[in-house]
């Protein structure tokens, strides 16, 4: 069982290119959680761990390239070892489906990257899908749509 | 009229007179640019998958670095640093002050403008490169970035966690920055998974479409319309 309470992506200059929140809070609490989180694992050492207590809950964090993939997570509920591979497999996700992903990828389609995001994660923040082929394959199907009705508001 | 906004698209290269050589060099190899004097290049283009966008280059080099900050922090100078995208300071890191010369300029440079720090020292290994963007990294507004640049050994490639070392480091500082108030035309609209669609289907869409237009006649309307049935009809080409 997961249950992700929020999953932040933050450059390591602390810009936010991404957030998603699976739990109901007032926008004084996201905002308390973005400006505290980001400066404290931003100051953290490569050695270090990749988990740590914040507030009433569990932080489970990984850096990929020039981006830190940040997750909060239920203490008791979540394995913070599987949040860590769920982290992994939605980059491996975006990997494929941007061809080697980058930074400048998810600035210019974050919308992809939310529809990536949705596929695999449910908006109480439990695993929908861990297939990365089926991820994939719902989100070309998301695609297709999307440029046959493009085609055809051209065309009407 | 005070509302308006200049764009922030000017790069300034920073070298001491000694490193002229380098300075050249990364002009060439980052911009294409072939200037070998302190000048100003208009109308330089960024250009990478998603946008292009035109800048200009400001190429300057110092005797003494205090000196030259002590005149670029002046109030004289800040309609220059508020359209400064960023500074490119070519550099031996181990002969300089980071910190004499970062804070100096943090505190009034725009949040928007970067600052990247190449390093053109042989001897600096990437690992001090790394340690100086931890320190550097947090609690800074500005994006502040240390690069490894040297010719003698690769610094090419990918550190530990996959990011990108030397100048392909700069070049995504570059790609990812804000520019403000300056117009990005779009390359590609967003990403593009091959779709199939049956030929037959392909062809009746272009008949209609050529009897759409037909009947338009010519006009405005009509180019848009072909050139919007031309960009989707490519996409299943």
């Amino acid at each position: 069982m997961t249950q992700l309470k929020y999953l932040i992506l933050v450059s390591r200059q602390g810009k936010i290119r991404l957030k998603k929140w699976y739990t109901a809070m007032s926008a004084g609490e996201k905002a308390k959680i973005v400006k505290n989180l980001t400066p404290t694992i931003l100051a953290r050492k490569p050695k270090m761990c990749n988990i740590i207590e914040y507030s009433d809950h569990k932080v489970v964090y990984k850096r990929y390239a020039s981006l830190f993939f940040i997750v909060g997570v239920t203490p008791d509920v979540d394995n913070e070892l599987l949040t860590l591979e769920v982290i992994h497999r939605f980059v491996e996700t975006m990997d494929t489906y941007f061809g080697n992903v980058c930074e400048l990828d998810i600035i210019f389609n974050f919308n992809k990257v939310y529809d990536i995001l949705n596929e695999m994660v449910m908006c109480d923040g439990s695993i929908a899908e861990s297939n990365k082929k089926e991820v994939l394959h719902h989100v070309t199907v998301m695609d297709t749509m999307e440029s046959n009705d493009n085609l055809e508001r051209v065309l009407s | 009229m005070d509302d308006y906004q200049y764009p922030q698209n000017k790069i300034l290269v920073l070298s001491h007179d000694s490193h002229y050589f380098s300075q050249t060099q990364l002009l060439k190899d980052l911009f294409q640019c072939n200037t070998t004097s302190a000048t100003i290049v208009k109308g330089q283009t960024w250009e990478n998958k998603y946008y292009r966008t035109s800048f200009d280059l400001y190429i300057d080099s110092f005797t003494s670095l205090p000196e030259w900050i002590k005149d670029f922090v002046t109030p004289e100078c800040e309609p220059l640093r508020n359209v400064v995208a960023g500074i490119i300071l070519i550099t031996d890191t181990k002969s300089i002050n980071p910190q004499e010369f970062l804070q100096r300029l943090v505190g009034v440079m725009h949040p928007n403008t970067f600052i990247m720090l190449v390093n053109i020292n042989e001897e600096v290994e990437q690992d001090e490169i790394d340690e100086l963007n931890e320190t550097w990294n947090n609690g800074f507004t500005n994006v502040i970035e240390f690069v490894n640049w040297t010719k003698s050994r690769a610094t090419i490639g990918h550190n530990e966690y996959g990011e990108r070392l030397g100048l392909d480091r700069v070049r995504e500082i570059i790609d990812t920055h804000d520019w403000l108030d300056c117009e990005l035309q779009p390359m590609v609209t967003r990403v593009e998974p091959a779709y199939d669609m049956p030929l037959e289907q392909l062809i009746t869409n272009l008949q209609s479409a050529r009897l759409k237009f037909k009947s338009m006649g010519n006009g405005d309307e009509a180019d848009v319309f072909a050139n919007e049935t031309a960009n989707e009809l490519s996409k299943y080409l």
